[in-house]
C-alpha cells in the first residue's frame, strides 16, 4: 500500500461523493419512472388493502 | 496469495463498501429534500394503498400543476376531503360531472368515497424517494426494537469505514533523515 498526498485524499472523497450522489439519483429516477410511468393501476388485489387509511366505501345506512 | 496479503485488500474493500453505502443512504436523503428547492412538495407515504409501485416509508415529491392539465391516470397529491390535517396521494381515474376529482388507491378495490376538488390538488406526484422515511413511519409506531437494529446497523457501517486504516497504519515507517551534523563550536578568542 501507498500513502496518498492529502490533496489526493480530498480529491479522492470528493468523487466517492459525486458517485454516491449519481448512484442515488439514478435510484431515484429508476424508482420514480417505475412509479410514475404509466397511467394503468395494476389488477387490484384479490383482498382489500387493510393498511391505508383512505376510506374507501361510508355506507350510507349505517345498521343500528 | 498468503493470508498476510489478502486481508489487507479485504479491510480495504470493506471500508470501500461501507463508505458507499454510507454517502448513498445520505445522498438519498438529499434527493428527498432537493426539490423543495423547486417548489414541490414532499410528503411521505404512511399507507399502502398505493402499493406495489408506492409503499410506505416512500418520500413523494409532488410538483405543482395548473388544474387544467389535469390527466386521468395522474397520481395526485391532494388535501384528503375526509381528513382536513391530512393528504392523500391516490390516482385520478375519473371527473366527476361536477368537476370534481375521483380518485382511487392502487391496491384499493374500490375508488374514493368522496370526490375531490380542484383546488384542492397540492401537485402530481414526480419524485419517488424509496423507503427513506421508513425510520420515522416506525417511530410513530413505536416499533423500536426495529430502530434499534438499524442504529446499530448504521454503526456497524461507521466503523467498517475505518477498518483499512489499520492497513496504512501497519506500513513500516518511514526511516528518519539523519540529522545534519552540528558545526563544532568555534572558540572565541577573547
Amino acid at each position: 500500500m501507498t500513502s496518498a498526498s492529502p490533496r489526493a485524499v480530498r480529491l479522492r472523497m470528493w468523487a466517492s461523493v459525486l458517485v454516491a450522489i449519481a448512484a442515488s439519483g439514478l435510484i431515484v429516477i429508476a424508482s420514480s419512472y417505475s412509479a410514475f410511468n404509466t397511467s394503468t393501476p395494476n389488477p387490484s388485489p384479490t383482498t382489500p388493502n387493510s393498511t391505508t387509511t383512505t376510506p374507501t366505501v361510508t355506507t350510507s345506512n349505517p345498521s343500528r | 496469495m498468503p493470508a498476510r496479503q489478502i486481508v489487507p485488500w479485504i479491510r480495504l474493500v470493506v471500508a470501500a463498501l461501507a463508505r458507499m453505502v454510507l454517502t448513498v443512504t445520505m445522498s438519498m436523503a438529499l434527493w428527498a429534500a432537493a426539490p423543495a428547492l423547486l417548489g414541490w412538495q414532499a410528503t411521505t407515504v404512511v399507507t399502502g394503498s398505493m402499493q406495489p409501485r408506492i409503499s410506505p416509508g416512500d418520500v413523494i415529491s409532488a410538483r405543482p400543476i395548473p388544474s387544467e392539465n389535469l390527466q386521468l391516470g395522474m397520481i395526485l397529491l391532494v388535501q384528503d376531503p375526509d381528513h382536513r390535517d391530512r393528504l392523500r396521494l391516490h390516482r385520478l381515474i375519473r371527473f366527476n360531472p361536477d368537476g370534481r376529482l375521483v380518485l382511487r388507491g392502487d391496491a384499493n378495490p374500490q375508488e374514493d368515497s368522496t370526490p375531490v376538488e380542484r383546488k384542492a390538488v397540492h401537485g402530481v406526484g414526480s419524485l419517488r424517494v424509496p423507503y427513506v422515511a421508513t425510520p420515522i413511519l416506525w417511530i410513530q409506531e413505536g416499533a423500536w426494537l426495529k430502530l434499534m437494529i438499524l442504529v446499530a446497523l448504521i454503526l456497524a457501517v461507521v466503523a467498517a469505514t475505518g477498518v483499512d486504516r489499520k492497513v496504512t497504519s501497519a506500513e513500516p515507517p518511514k526511516p528518519e533523515p539523519e540529522p545534519k551534523p552540528e558545526p563544532e563550536a568555534t572558540s572565541d578568542p577573547a
